[in-house]
């Protein structure tokens, strides 16, 4: 296709938008509030994983090695662990290292501990820190049994809650996503179809001269991937204004909480590459399936 | 140039459009194609269009075999027929000149070749001094030549006309059918579809009456105008 005609079909494309502009800002109006609501749950979501993350990593499983085990026996069990998946550090903690880590908690008071050397009642054990919460159970589990194990200190609870919480999430944004690119493609295809009705005789005079049927669909497609495009730069430009002043809402707050909140809230600087890049594609891919859904049911070329 | 080979068209419902049509049309010539409505007229331009297949026998038109030929064929078949309907179908909202670019436009002509053959066009239906004008402004006459002057672009092989004169005064018909044997004179072939027996016992052309979905005559025309 020459240059001068594939111009001439994007302006075409772009001038339906302005023929049928209450249905196309409809058409945008819905898409871009789509995406805000996509793109505003995936920020949550970012957000939410990254407070996890910090909270996963203070959190370590700690096997208490029984009193009794051999050197053979605690050898074996470094092994094991090192042998698991999802493990992404471990270390081992004597029973004199124990002492001394206890001393050190307890500061001016540690001199209680002294003399207690010969006589160690701490336990030796194995630290371990895991590549992901949801791993926890799996992973007690299978050294609760193993030769030389004691006991197993480990944050099940929160670990069930927060790989609770995470699945929750991802089904119930999962549907609601769903539901709203469903209804976009709905309403935008709706747009393309007045468009196309609006555009008959045209159709119909392009038909018979000989147009092919790339010519006659493009600018429909043009017309549906520009809501997309507009729709992405709309919506981009709600979330960046509501992500900025919700940061600086909850810094001046008194509420305590929400200002340590907005203290580990991830900058916009680091997001918005991500944002306007999904938005961007999800808008066109919408775009073009709803174009291209009409199309092939209204258009007998 | 067209060539209808034991044609037959039935729709769905038991309608027999079309039976066992023959027509050859070779090039160069002017033919009438006479019939009153539900006679196969409208099914046989939808054939040469290929709008539509025929349910039975074999269609050559400028040679492409309408039956064999791949969908994306379809419009260089098109490309090689210019089509005029009795409507015009001219679109209301561009001038004489942008009609006729219109139909360039959408088939990949480079702007300085629309920019070239447009007026030259619209010279040849004598609408030179028209070409930035409305359809709305023109008279019936007139808006068919622009539809002319569009159905001419590219060159065809063969002009379709479908009633050209059906919404035209009669005086300004004559216009219109003396353009096209001047078109038919430089050696295009010029097929009139029309139910209006005047219209073509007053041209001696050729004329193939169908009934019924069959050729029922076909009347060699004496010498043409």
């Amino acid at each position: 296709m020459r240059g001068s005609s594939l111009g001439y079909l994007i302006r075409k494309g772009i001038s339906n938008i302005w023929l049928n502009r209450m249905m196309s800002a409809a058409s945008i109006g819905i898409l871009t509030a789509c995406l805000i609501i996509v793109g505003g749950s995936g920020l949550l979501a970012v957000n939410i994983r990254d407070l996890f993350t910090s909270i996963e990593n203070q959190n370590e499983i700690v096997v208490f090695v029984k009193e009794e085990a051999t050197e053979q026996e605690v050898n074996n069990l470094g092994t094991y662990i090192d042998s698991l998946d999802h493990v992404s550090d471990y270390y081992y903690v004597s029973k004199a290292d124990a002492l001394v880590e206890q001393k050190e908690y307890m500061g001016e008071k540690g001199y209680l501990l002294d003399g207690l050397e010969d006589d160690n009642p701490l336990p030796a054990s194995y630290r371990l820190t895991l590549s992901g919460l949801e791993y926890l159970n799996e992973i007690v589990t299978s050294l609760q049994s193993y030769q030389g194990v004691d006991t197993i200190s480990a944050p099940t609870d929160l670990a069930d809650t927060l790989t609770g919480v995470e699945k929750t999430a991802l089904v119930l944004g999962s549907i609601i996503i769903g539901i709203l690119v469903v209804a976009s493609t709905v309403v935008i295809s709706n747009t393309i179809r007045l468009t196309l009705f609006a555009r008959r005789r045209e159709i119909n005079i392009m038909k018979y001269v000989g147009a092919t049927d790339g010519f006659i669909r493009l600018p429909f497609v043009v017309e549906g991937i520009t809501i997309g495009v507009i729709s992405a730069l709309l919506a981009f430009g709600v979330i960046f204004a509501i992500y900025q002043s919700l940061g600086t809402l909850f810094a001046e707050t008194k509420i305590s909480w929400l200002t340590s909140v907005s203290s580990s809230l991830i900058p916009f600087a680091n997001l918005w590459i991500y944002v306007i890049g999904g938005f961007l594609i999800a808008g066109v891919v919408i775009g073009s399936m709803a174009s291209s859904a009409s199309i092939r049911r209204y258009l007998r070329v | 140039m067209i060539e209808f080979r034991n044609v037959s068209k039935n729709y769905p419902g038991g309608t027999h459009a079309l039976d066992d049509v023959d027509i050859m049309i070779d090039k160069g010539e002017f033919v009438f194609i006479l019939g009153h409505s539900g006679a196969g007229k409208s099914t046989l331009l939808k054939l040469m269009l290929r709008e539509e297949l025929p349910s039975k026998g074999s269609i050559m038109i400028a040679d492409y075999n309408l039956v064999k030929m791949r969908k994306r064929q379809i419009p260089y078949l098109r490309r090689e027929l210019g089509v005029v309907f009795q409507d015009f179908r001219l679109i209301p909202t561009m001038t004489a000149y942008e009609n006729v670019a219109f139909a360039m436009r959408v088939t990949n002509i480079s702007a300085k070749e629309i920019r070239r053959r447009v007026p030259y066009i619209l010279r040849i239906v004598g609408l030179e001094d028209k070409m930035h004008v409305f359809p709305e402004q023109l008279s019936g006459g007139e808006q068919q030549r622009v539809a002319l002057a569009r159905a001419l672009v590219h060159n065809p092989k063969i002009i379709l006309a479908d009633e050209p004169t059906g919404n035209i005064d009669p005086e300004l018909s004559l216009e219109i059918m003396e353009l096209l044997f001047e078109i038919n004179k430089l050696g295009t072939t010029v097929v009139v579809v029309t139910h209006d027996v005047a219209l073509a016992n007053r041209f001696h052309a050729r004329t193939i009456t169908l009934d019924h979905g069959r050729v029922v005559s076909d009347t060699k025309g004496n010498d043409a105008v």
